[in-house]
């Protein structure tokens, strides 16, 4: 990539407009290659966004609890377990923290009127559980998508 | 780029070539894609620097350390678990003379403006 801009300099080793076009072709196209790879966070709120979403789901629709035991491990690990893969990210955006932060407030705090107005009379009512999960899982969601145009 | 008038070394003769704006140590090839890479992101690590620019270990040692010692690049090494970890990221000087090469060479090109 970077061999364009180191063999189209003209003449007399001036840069020519060619060459100048060229190495900000390939400047551009590496800076995008470097921001493509630390674009890690979508992924993140992805993959969170629908993990909370069936976390609301099964608490609110299974009364059972062998299972809101298993579903509240099963979250302890997806968290530990992205902790670890993000240690791994090799590439950072600016800014990606303050960027990400209002969507899970905002998954959480859907998380938590779903359950302040579900428990109760409408536990296990699928009617309810199902449009509120997903509407917990939308704000971690919309983040996902708006962090792949980061 | 036909409006330069300082051949001659002359001052306050008229427009000044943007040539004088590219910056030497970023006229390297590698040099500048490696500070391309490193101008969108906050801090990329050196594997994802080599990988990215496409060059060797070696090269990315020896071209950073350079642009490390002119003050554009930041170098910090730290371990993620036990594995150690070097993480390249552009300084506000860097950031700065990589926009006023970026500009030189838009201007060369002719898309300034």
């Amino acid at each position: 990539m970077w061999q364009v801009y180191a063999t189209v300099v003209g003449v007399n080793n001036e840069l020519t407009p060619e060459a100048a076009r060229n190495a900000l072709v390939s400047a551009a196209a590496v800076s995008e290659k470097m921001r493509a790879r630390a674009r890690w966070a979508s992924t993140k709120l992805a993959i969170f966004g629908i993990g909370i979403g069936l976390v609301a789901a099964t608490v609110g629709l299974v009364e059972s609890k062998a299972v809101g035991a298993a579903v509240f491990a099963g979250w302890i690990a997806l968290v530990v377990g992205m902790t670890i893969w993000e240690r791994g990210r090799l590439a950072h955006l600016a800014g990606t923290r303050q960027r990400i932060n209002p969507y899970w407030i905002g998954s959480f705090a859907c998380y938590g009127v779903a359950l302040a107005v579900g428990t109760g009379e409408l536990s296990g009512v699928p009617m309810y559980w199902i449009p509120a999960s997903v509407i917990v899982a939308l704000p971690m969601l919309i983040g996902a998508l708006r962090e792949r145009r980061a | 780029m036909t409006d330069e008038r300082d051949g001659d070394g002359g001052e306050g003769a008229g427009p000044i070539h943007p040539r004088r704006d590219l910056d030497d140590l970023l006229t390297h090839a590698v040099r500048f894609s490696i500070v391309a890479a490193l101008a969108g992101v906050e801090k990329a690590e050196f594997a994802a620097v080599r990988d990215t620019v496409e060059i060797s270990d070696a090269t990315l040692s020896k071209q950073a350390a350079l642009l490390e010692k002119a003050g554009y690049v930041r170098v910090e090494k730290g371990r993620v678990g036990r594995r150690p970890r070097t993480w390249l990221s552009l300084s506000d000087e860097g950031t700065a003379t990589y926009a006023r090469h970026v500009a030189a060479l838009r201007a060369i090109a002719g898309l300034a403006g």
